[in-house]
């Protein structure tokens, strides 16, 4: 078994003021035995992944890929090098689903993947979406894990070294880019953005108060989004502004507005299940955020192309991220579960020991709700399970009887008296 | 295909109580991982075609039961082979990404041991009490060949049923080729009691294993207590324990099915119970339990526990039968019973632990006494006509007896007077009431030109199995099942 290697699904842009890759890279390259594959200028794809594990001709342990968050419920990188060259950027769990009933993909095979090998993802927040996890373990050959972030991560520079936080996010459709131009800034201006994004956000989130019990939740919500807005731009701190958008591209014979109008709706996580219980636990982990064509806007005067742009707010949790079942990752086990990923330096414990991901019932039931099917039917299907006691009232031996009160009668056909 | 398929499994009893098993599951063979085999979800591979899943209960009270699912190309599970209708499968899914099936396992506290059951009829103890027998050849006397191949009753041409109806005065009897026994006949062993462990079942085709059918009407033949024949039958001479042994097999059970292949006026003591059946008209199942040689018929001394037990047998022969939604209650029971085994049925129906019990009380409608040993008599008289109560119960006993014993007084006082001169078979004016007697002396003048009964002996014993033979078919005409 060989040890851990990591891929990167993109570059920095020359300009970003969020480094990711570089810090990722940074990050895995100072993990003891690790391999960092650099994706390439064009970007990776998961047919060049695939191609290079295959290449390794070994069974590896621990696949990490690191990406960038889209905001959409999707990785950075097309599924293949086709569909890179067409344009593709990213990849859902559409695409996947696509890919596999298509064969469009052949795995890396059982030389590289076994029922042992774990699959680690970094950045995005594709851990929300157990369709997303369940296509990709599909797609890679059904690996033992398959390991999502549920939050959005960062890596960020700690001293000479690097560390990786996830970050809590409230996201936003908006119809316009976050920043003007070159100006570093939104057209209406920082104050104004940070205001009206609170205020739209206050009301979006502010619908799932109910379950936690506070008299004043929405005041407290309005306060923590403030908090978190107050200082936050686009650079990378512990709070900030990440825009994120989708362009949507016309097929053939189609235009741009038809384009926009025809796709489908998307969502950056599976249908949330429960109501929040506290203030703090409303943000994208609570609340999924669906996009469409209601969402899209032209983004030039001509309607030529159109655009669905998401901005988040996010806010650092300076604290070690669990890579395993839990409240920062979900876990997609297509093989028994595999003890807890080791992770990068994973110390605190709120999160699970790995074998809850291993409930193939769980995980079908996450597959349902994410395919649309409702709680209600699943409980309802779930309800079919045999109640009371089978074994109640059963006896087994000879009540007590009255004694005979005399047995003269010998029942005796003649041929039993033979012999 | 679906990427993700997920088998989910629980057991049930034949009214869907929970119960408790150890499950293990193959995908075409290659065993499949699971971390709680009493609660399994299993993810069945992508390419797998057919799925076997074994549920062995937790409790020695039912058997296990393994069944077969085949995997469509949704992923969705479909069950098949002989055991289909012991599973029900719900899918859940979503096409091509996951399916999520629940598996319910039907256990029954029954299972199929025919086979065993016939290979002990060719397994006989080779000496009696130590002293060499020919059992297999006595066998081959009465019914020609022997053991037989197998559990059907055959059509017997020689033998002769009580003439129907029966007149006012007299019996007689005459051969009727008319009469056949179709019928599925299994033996059933029954999972974890004490008593009895083996039942005979005579199922008629002319009572539908439909998803429309009506509740079973059902012959429960309680044969002789088994106390008498300790150190004599049943044990010892090198044979198992109860119920696995010739005796069980043949004296306990297959005598009490089988007519000869003889006249049976030579041999009244194969009762063919499941050719009265066919031959009074009447559509019900034969059930005849095995008593065991120290315990007799115990569990089913409460009718509560018959009364399930009959119903999870009523489950197991539909479910066999392809049908997985058998009916939830039992149709009209009547209960049967000889010799001895009339005082055992007394005790049944005097028990105050069965007083008011819902079986005996609602569904059992009539009790037979076929020819009830002299100590017997009394208490068999006096508990049945208590539990028939009032006519408005609607209860039916009949008597059929080879001496007209004082005992029988109460029950005489409830039929029309004077009685007719013996032979005679005579009905209370609601029908709901028969005494049947027939004594020895009529039954030495009926047989005389078959057979030639040596002794008083042998007249007592001809005269007594011979009631039960021939007689149980009056009772079962009377419409007790309807």
């Amino acid at each position: 078994m060989a040890a851990e290697i990591t891929f990167l699904m993109g570059q920095d842009p020359p300009s970003a003021t969020n480094p990711f890759y570089s810090l990722a890279k940074k990050y895995f390259v100072d993990q003891a035995g690790g391999t960092v594959v650099d994706a390439p200028a064009a970007g990776q794809t998961l047919e060049g992944v695939f191609n290079s594990l295959r290449a390794l001709t070994a069974v590896q342990t621990t696949i990490n890929l690191v990406s960038h968050a889209s905001g959409f419920g999707s990785m950075n990188g097309a599924i293949t090098e086709a569909k890179q060259a067409s344009g593709r950027t990213y990849m859902t769990a559409d695409d996947m689903q696509d890919a596999l009933a298509n064969k469009s993909l052949t795995p890396p095979g059982a030389g590289v993947i076994s029922n042992k090998t774990r699959v680690v993802i970094y950045g995005c927040d594709v851990g929300r979406s157990s369709r997303f996890l369940t296509m990709l373990s599909g797609l890679f050959g059904n690996p033992g894990e398959i390991l999502g972030p549920r939050r959005m991560a960062v890596f960020m520079p700690d001293g000479t070294k690097v560390k990786y936080r996830q970050a809590q996010t409230w996201t936003m459709t908006r119809n316009a880019p976050l920043v003007a131009g070159t100006s570093g800034a939104p057209a209406v201006g920082w104050p104004n953005f940070r205001k009206q994004f609170v205020a739209d956000a206050s009301f979006k989130f502010g619908r799932f108060v109910t379950n936690t019990g506070d008299p004043l939740a929405n005041d407290h919500l309005t306060a923590m989004l403030t908090t978190a807005a107050s200082k936050a731009t686009t650079v990378l701190g512990s709070t900030f502004f990440l825009e994120e958008y989708l362009d949507i591209l016309p097929a053939a014979g189609q235009t741009a507005e038809q384009a926009a109008q025809s796709i489908a709706t998307g969502t950056n996580g599976d249908p949330v299940t429960s109501l929040p219980a506290s203030v703090d636990q409303i943000d994208d982990t609570t609340v999924v955020t669906a996009v469409g064509p209601a969402d899209a806007y032209p983004t030039t005067p001509a309607k030529t192309a159109y655009r669905i742009t998401v901005v988040i707010l996010g806010q650092i949790l300076d604290k070690d991220v669990v890579i395993a079942q839990g409240t920062d990752y979900q876990c997609f086990c297509s093989g028994k579960a595999l003890a807890p990923s080791t992770g990068p330096k994973a110390t605190s414990a709120d999160a699970g020991d790995g074998s809850g991901g291993g409930d193939p019932l769980q995980s079908a039931t996450q597959l349902l709700l994410a395919g649309g099917v409702g709680q209600a039917d699943i409980d309802s299907f779930l309800a079919g399970v045999p109640t009371g006691d089978a074994t109640e009232d059963i006896d087994t031996d000879a009540p007590a009887v009255v004694p005979f009160p005399g047995d003269s009668v010998l029942d005796l056909p003649p041929r039993a008296e033979t012999g | 295909m679906t990427l993700f398929s997920v088998l989910v499994a629980v057991g049930s009893n034949w009214k869907d109580s929970a119960l408790t098993c150890h499950f293990s599951a193959t995908a075409d063979g290659v065993p499949l991982a699971v971390a709680d085999d009493t609660k399994p979800a299993w993810v069945i591979p992508v390419t797998a075609t057919t799925v076997t899943m074994t549920a062995t209960p937790t409790v020695p009270t039912y058997w296990p039961t393994t069944v077969t699912l085949s995997v469509g190309n949704t992923g969705a599970l479909t069950p098949t082979g002989d055991a289909a209708s012991f599973v029900a499968i719900q899918n859940l899914g979503i096409a091509g990404v996951v399916q999520l099936s629940l598996a319910t396992v039907n256990l029954s506290r029954f299972k199929d041991v025919s086979d065993d059951v016939l290979a002990l009829l060719g397994n006989p103890p080779a000496t009696r009490q130590g002293k060499p027998a020919h059992v297999a050849q006595d066998y081959r006397n009465v019914y020609g060949v022997w053991p037989p191949p197998d559990w059907d009753l055959d059509d017997k041409p020689d033998a002769r049923f009580l003439d129907l109806p029966v007149p006012a005065q007299g019996v007689s009897f005459s051969k009727d080729p008319l009469v056949h026994v179709e019928a599925e006949n299994v033996v059933l062993r029954l999972a974890g009691v004490v008593a009895p462990k083996l039942w005979g079942v005579s199922w008629p085709t002319s009572l539908d294993r439909n998803e429309n059918a009506d509740p079973t009407p059902i012959l429960l033949f309680l044969r002789q207590g088994n106390a008498q024949y300790k150190g004599m039958f049943f044990s010892g001479d090198g044979m198992a324990p109860y119920p696995d042994n010739f005796d069980y097999a043949s004296f306990g059970l297959y005598d009490d099915l089988a007519y000869p292949g003889v006249d049976l006026f030579e041999w009244p003591y194969s009762m063919g119970v499941p050719y009265q059946v066919a031959k009074s008209g009447a559509d019900a199942v034969t059930v005849h339990p095995v008593n065991s040689l120290n315990e007799d018929f115990g569990v089913i001394e409460s009718t509560k526990q018959m009364g399930r037990i009959l119903l999870e047998l009523q489950s197991f022969m539909f479910r066999r039968a392809g049908v997985a939604t058998p009916p939830a209650i039992l149709g009209k029971a009547a209960i049967a019973s000889f010799s001895s085994g009339t005082h055992i049925l007394a005790r049944i129906l005097a028990s105050p632990d069965n007083l008011g019990e819902t079986f005996l009380n609602d569904t059992v409608s009539a009790v037979y006494f076929l020819d009830p040993a002299w100590w017997a008599v009394k208490d068999c008289v006096a508990a049945s006509l208590a539990w028939a109560g009032a006519a408005s119960r609607d209860k039916r006993v009949r008597f059929y007896v080879q001496k007209d014993w004082d005992d029988l007084k109460p029950l005489k006082k409830r039929l029309p007077s004077p009685l007719p001169k013996e032979p005679y078979v005579v009905n209370s004016t609601d029908d709901h009431l028969t005494l049947g007697l027939v004594s020895k002396a009529s039954w030495i003048s009926l047989v005389k030109g078959v057979k030639q009964l040596s002794d008083d002996n042998e007249a007592f014993q001809y005269a007594h199995f011979g009631t039960a033979a021939t007689m149980l078919t009056h009772a079962l005409s009377q419409g007790d099942l309807n």
